[in-house]
């Protein structure tokens, strides 16, 4: 069933793939659409800065992760204050994801944006590192919140840029890539900062991180300017209505359903089995960072084949495969602990991430790229991911203190089965049509 | 070291609805903070972190919640212990703390839930009668 019966009135807009033209900047530049993935020199040095900054990125979302609440802890912080710092943290990113998306759209720039979030993530790792009292803290934590929303939808518009929609599968398989090497290496050096240096050193090294990611951008400044006049073009044509008519598109509704079960099922689950970990064998913790780092180095390896896999088959069997590790990890982890087991297990992890992580841009791509609003979009979905993770990390939680730990890997099991029925049942394929893509070639 | 029965923090607490006119003073000898800082075995292994301490209504701390392992904060377990297994050396400033129990029992201990009735671990003299009475029922 390739093609659902959607309004799409982008569909038959004869702008789809080889004429937009009608925006006056360089005629020199191909239309995106047109070249699958950089090969005009200035394409390709910005492909590479996106594969750096992406790396960067990753690297420094590390230190913001759980390792905070250890960091503060150790700052003689009490547990109260750490959950009220962690909350405000969630809620300034839950609340700013689709405001953050529309404010992408509007803005033109997105290299612009890009640098800004990175300069304001140097902010708050200062912020953490030289001060950690309250004000600084929640600061920290809200300015991190709302710049994460700023930054994730910027680079995928800066990757539709230089990709076109027809090549973003491919570009965001590299993104996938390069972030998961970034996830990997950052909590490696992280894990390895916090032990032997200090964890305050971590988020030195963090704020030191943002350095590079700034350098890879500089390549994309001078191409993403003119390009994106491409992709902004329908927005400022459309009227008001008819730009937030895209939350209401079906496959859009749909697939935040998805994301929504299978983050509800996938959040926790890392953090339930590692508990179970740290409570036997000689080195819990070098354990649990296998565990880690370990779907990181699959996700490396397997994002460039899993994006052209889905530009050859199409975006709901990756999803439905991808969905279908969940379910499978919580069942072997509701029968087992065995530390080999669930590193083992932890690949199929990789592969979920990989085939999630690519396709959650990618299929907004699909529906919104040209919409004019895409990042809103996106923001869309970030949302219904965060409602997800937030809802399942508390509600794991009180199932296992309740009705034990294998409950709660059932409840996840379920959530996961539900992403993919629901994928496999309801989510129409989203693929731009053959003529699209014959009409490109 | 030198104090290993349970102890209070300061001497007897004054009803709560009085107003006591308080005034500035010292307390003599060294004292240790304790909320954030690590615990570690006797022989010297690092045993996580302590994050939280409970006290009894006459206002004695009784337990102190420690943090144990975990990679990047994740896979924390927290275990409730009892007040007496831990050992003080202020003047140690690497190592302040010390737990007197093994690796591997704290890290197999149950979870810390409910601060209303913690499973605690605790020594095995105060495990059936006094010191756990009113935390294990």
């Amino acid at each position: 069933m390739p093609q659902a019966p959607t309004p799409r009135s982008e569909r038959q807009s004869p702008a789809a793939g080889p004429a937009p033209a009608k925006a006056g900047p360089p005629p020199t530049l191909p239309p995106p659409g047109k070249e699958p993935s950089g090969t005009t020199p200035s394409n390709a040095s910005a492909g590479r800065g996106l594969d750096w900054f992406n790396l960067f990125v990753a690297n420094i979302q590390t230190g913001f992760g759980p390792f905070i609440a250890v960091y503060l802890s150790g700052q003689s912080w009490t547990q109260t204050s750490i959950g009220l710092a962690l909350s405000i943290g969630t809620i300034s990113s839950m609340v700013s994801q689709v405001p953050a998306g529309a404010l992408v759209d509007a803005i033109k720039n997105k290299t612009r944006i890009a640098a800004f979030s990175v300069l304001v993530f140097t902010a708050s790792a200062l912020m953490f590192a030289i001060h950690p009292i309250r004000l600084f803290v929640y600061l920290a934590e809200i300015l991190h919140g709302v710049s994460s929303c700023t930054l994730g939808p910027a680079i995928a518009a800066l990757s539709l840029m230089l990709a076109g929609r027809l090549g973003m599968a491919l570009r965001l398989g590299r993104n996938a890539r390069y972030s998961a090497v970034g996830n990997g290496l950052g909590a490696a050096l992280m894990g390895a900062c916090g032990q032997y240096v200090s964890e305050r050193a971590v988020f030195y090294l963090t704020a030191v991180l943002t350095l590079p990611a700034l350098f890879a951008l500089l390549p994309l400044r001078r191409s993403a300017g003119a390009r994106d006049t491409t992709i902004a073009k329908p927005r400022e044509t459309a009227a008001g209505a008819r730009s937030l008519r895209i939350l209401a598109d079906r496959r859009l509704l749909i697939f935040c359903g998805c994301a929504m079960l299978f983050t509800f099922g996938n959040a926790p689950l890392l953090m339930l089995i590692s508990g179970t970990l740290t409570a036997r064998g000689s080195n819990p913790s070098l354990l649990i960072g296998a565990c880690i780092v370990l779907p990181q180095i699959v996700v490396a390896l397997a994002s460039p084949a899993v994006g052209r896999f889905a530009d050859r088959f199409g975006r709901r069997l990756v999803l439905i495969i991808g969905f279908a590790m969940l379910p499978l990890r919580a069942l072997i982890f509701s029968t087992t602990a065995n530390s080999t087991l669930v590193i083992a297990v932890q690949v199929l992890d990789g592969f979920a991430a990989a085939g999630f992580g690519i396709l959650v841009p990618l299929i907004v791509s699909d529906v919104a790229a040209r919409s004019g609003r895409f990042n809103l979009a996106l923001g869309a979905v970030g949302f219904a991911i965060g409602i997800g993770s937030t809802v399942s990390t508390s509600a794991a939680g009180w199932i296992s203190d309740h009705f034990g730990m294998r409950y709660a890997f059932y409840v996840l099991a379920a959530a996961g089965l539900a992403a993919v029925l629901l994928a496999a049942f309801a989510m129409p394929e989203t693929r731009p049509a053959a003529d699209e893509e014959d009409a490109s070639r | 070291m030198k104090e290993s029965e349970p102890q209070s923090v300061g001497p007897v607490p004054p009803p709560a609805a009085a107003i006591v006119n308080a005034e500035v003073g010292r307390i003599d000898g060294p004292l240790t903070s304790i909320l954030g800082k690590n615990v570690y075995s006797p022989k010297g292994e690092d045993l996580g972190r302590v994050v939280d301490l409970l006290a009894d209504p006459e206002g004695r701390v009784r337990v102190a919640i420690v943090d144990f392992g975990g990679f990047l904060g994740v896979g924390i377990r927290r275990i409730a212990v009892d007040w007496p297994l831990l050992h003080f050396t202020p003047g140690d400033k690497g190592k302040p703390l010390i737990l007197t129990v093994t690796r591997e029992k704290l890290q197999s201990a149950p979870e810390y839930k409910d601060s209303a009735s913690p499973r605690v671990l605790m020594p095995p003299a105060a495990a059936p009668d006094a010191a756990g009475a009113d935390s294990k029922k």
